[in-house]
């Protein structure tokens, strides 16, 4: 069969016999993947109403505004989450070509983050909450989701060590990330009464989660997704590996510099955030290179395998743009002096976060969900139009932001009119930034939709015999 | 070459001129005459630095994670402690989700003022009442602003009052106009 062939190894550890089943790890990390899914589903629905709430005066809705972003941010950064514990654990057997150490912690790791994630969503809900912004779940929760992490971190170092020979860059990439994420994630659970600790704390998690483990687990997808489907040879994937992760690590830590421009700390911040946030841009560059590597080499086979790469092309332009270019405009110091804190924020934000992050992990959820099925044409074509309209969506949405931003910046941070006044000035352009988002909910729609066809049709399609 | 963090590639390919290799050649002449007889060992870490095996990259990771958590919390330190009542009002911010609509250190929503030097331009009177007693939100013409009980109003006052000490580095620009006229 198909799959097994693109599942067999050229390289290194090529000890491989046909395998007449699929791995439990890759079975279980479906779940996760189609939770990931589900949620980004919810999100942009939660996001579109809290978009209208900012540009209908009066707008009555079940939960008020403040909470209503609290969940869209608490989602904002779980899916993403969810999805890539999926994606390491699938890509890590398919890259070591065996089991993971524990299919049952596996388990117990899903059940953990899916309980505490939904518990931040329903407590917001409720009113109940931190009010950090991006972790406005009461701390408990995000304790839970701790533990969950060191169980994905223990599970994979075990995997690992089983066969010590064998570590592969790939694979050792990803469990780092994992790692990190867990590392990163720990401080946030405790409560601090420095509001600039409590500040910093808070950037560990929405920069260096997405600057730099995540990137760690990215790297890690598309160099196996390219040695593991043929698309490129094992030896140029692996060349430069570790050299991007090492960059991204450091490049990711001392970057968080950019974060800490004007939160009551040293000015010493304003060099070293702008210096190295330079350096954090040569990993994208290099994964950038390594993607275009394994585009070029081959003829893509399948639709599936077409789809999966719209989706991570996607993710590699809004990397390019709207997170590295703008990112490291707003960067500069005389720059983010006036722009900071304005809209201009909010579109990085978003072509950062659900550009580069969200697509990726999109990508690697199809990608898994559809494991064993090729999309019918009707269906590869609705997919097609997905993308479309989630790029157009995030495009035109981020766009008006942008521009309102600059406006903001020029009339009230420059000029210093008052807030208020150029708030009323900006309105025509949140309106723009709600249609945008209506269209990016069409796509993410339709695009779960186009996923869970996929689940649904490679549902039964294998059953693990151990 | 011991296995130590670099070590060179032996790897036999045949001969092609890529960019790689005319890169190379480039960036050794430079190099060459730059530092002399040292020039192959930066070469080594600059080009075959994609070499370096998982024990430099756990290494270098578990050095740059320690070194970054110590000044930060270095960093952080406040010019002078947090008083108690400020305290109680970090928590009632926390607790109504401020953070939703207005920033503070410019992190935070955007449908509303920055806080972070409000205390600067309103007495703390007006701004406990304003909590206390709170106005419709424009350009609402019911929705009010949402209304804190006066210990708690009291409370997040003197929490701003307490963020309003905190040096920023001449952010927000407008204010030091301000302050400058
Ligand atoms: C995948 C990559 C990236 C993601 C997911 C991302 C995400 C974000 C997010 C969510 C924020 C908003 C934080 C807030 O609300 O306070 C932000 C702000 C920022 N990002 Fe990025 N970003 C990425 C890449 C970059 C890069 C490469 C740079 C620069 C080299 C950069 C520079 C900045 C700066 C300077 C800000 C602060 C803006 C301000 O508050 O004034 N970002 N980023
Ligand atoms: C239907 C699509 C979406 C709409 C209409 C939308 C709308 C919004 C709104 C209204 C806010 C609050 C801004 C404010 O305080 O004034 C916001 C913030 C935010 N959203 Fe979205 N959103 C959408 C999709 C997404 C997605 C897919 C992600 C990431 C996965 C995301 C990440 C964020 C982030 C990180 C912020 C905080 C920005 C900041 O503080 O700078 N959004 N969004
Ligand atoms: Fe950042």
């Amino acid at each position: 069969m198909k799959f097994f062939k693109r599942f067999s190894f050229r390289g290194k550890i090529d000890k491989s016999k046909a395998r007449k089943q699929q791995f439990i790890a890759q079975k279980i990390s479906r779940r996760y993947c189609f939770s990931a899914v589900s949620l980004f589903a919810l999100q942009s629905v939660v996001a579109s109403l809290g978009a209208l709430e900012l540009v209908i005066p009066d707008l009555p809705s079940p939960i008020p505004f403040e909470y209503g972003r609290a969940i869209h941010l608490a989602l904002a950064v779980l899916w993403p989450l969810i999805g890539t514990m999926g994606m390491v654990y699938f890509f890590t057997t398919a890259e070591l070509n065996r089991e993971i150490y524990s299919p049952r912690l596996a388990r117990w790791q899903y059940w953990m983050v899916m309980f505490f994630g939904i518990g931040v969503f329903s407590t917001l809900a409720l009113g109940i909450g931190n009010g950090r912004e991006y972790l406005e779940g009461i701390p408990v929760l995000y304790v839970g989701i701790c533990i969950s992490l060191v169980l994905a971190s223990y599970n994979l170092v075990r995997t690992l060590l089983t066969d010590k020979r064998n570590i592969t860059p790939a694979a050792a990439t990803m469990t780092v990330g994992v790692i990190f994420l867990m590392l990163l994630l720990l401080p946030n659970t405790i409560t601090f009464s420095n509001p600039i600790t409590d500040e910093a704390t808070k950037f560990w998690v929405v920069h260096l989660w997405e600057e730099m483990a995540f990137e760690l687990t990215s790297a890690g997808f598309i160099a196996t997704y390219f040695i593991v489907s043929g698309l490129a040879p094992r030896r140029e994937v692996e060349k430069w590996l570790y050299l991007e992760a090492v960059l991204a690590v450091v490049g990711g830590l001392y970057g968080t510099g950019h974060h800490y421009y004007w939160i009551g700390f040293p000015a010493v911040w304003l060099v070293l955030g702008s210096l190295v946030s330079l350096v954090e841009i040569i990993p994208v560059g290099m994964l950038v290179r390594m993607t275009y590597k394994g585009l070029k080499s081959t003829k893509i086979r399948s639709n599936r395998e077409k789809l999966t790469l719209w989706l991570l092309l996607s993710s590699v332009f809004h990397h390019i743009t709207g997170a590295s270019l703008l990112g490291l405009f707003l960067t500069v110091p005389w720059i983010n002096l006036y722009t900071h804190g304005t809209y201009i924020t909010s579109g990085h934000a978003h072509l950062a976060l659900f550009g580069s992050l969200g697509f990726a992990v999109l990508a690697g959820c199809y990608y898994i969900l559809s494991q064993g099925s090729e999309p019918t044409r009707k269906g590869y074509k609705g997919g097609v139009l997905a993308v479309i309209l989630l790029n157009s969506g995030l495009i035109i949405m981020s766009s008006a932001l942008l521009v309102a931003g600059f406006m903001e910046t020029y009339f009230w941070r420059i000029l210093g009119m008052d807030f208020m006044h150029v708030r009323f000035i900006l309105n025509p352009y949140l309106i723009i930034r709600a249609l945008g988002g209506a269209i990016f909910t069409l796509g993410d729609l339709l695009l779960s939709w186009r996923i869970f066809k996929a689940w649904q049709a490679t549902r039964s399609y294998r059953q693990p015999k151990n | 070459m011991a296995p130590g963090i670099f070590s060179l590639t032996e790897s036999p390919a045949p001969f092609k001129i890529t960019h790689y290799k005319i890169c190379r050649t480039l960036l050794t002449t430079v190099y060459y005459y730059a530092f002399g007889e040292y020039y192959h060992d930066i070469i080594l870490i600059a080009l075959e630095g994609s070499l370096l095996k998982l024990r430099s990259f756990l290494l270098l990771s578990i050095l740059s994670w320690i070194l970054f958590v110590a000044i930060t919390l270095i960093s952080s330190r406040l010019p002078s402690p947090v008083p108690e009542q400020a305290e109680a009002g970090k928590s009632v911010w926390q607790r109504n989700n401020c953070v939703s609509c207005h920033t503070l250190f410019g992190h935070g929503g955007y449908a509303a003022e920055d806080l972070t030097h409000i205390t600067a331009k309103e007495t703390s009177a007006y701004l406990v009442n304003y909590l206390v007693h709170p106005p419709v939100m424009r350009p609402n013409n019911y929705t009010r602003h949402p209304a804190l009980n006066e210990a708690d109003a009291e409370n997040l006052v003197n929490y701003l009052e307490f963020v309003h000490t905190i040096p920023t580095l001449g952010w927000p620009p407008q204010q030091e106009e301000a302050e400058a006229n």
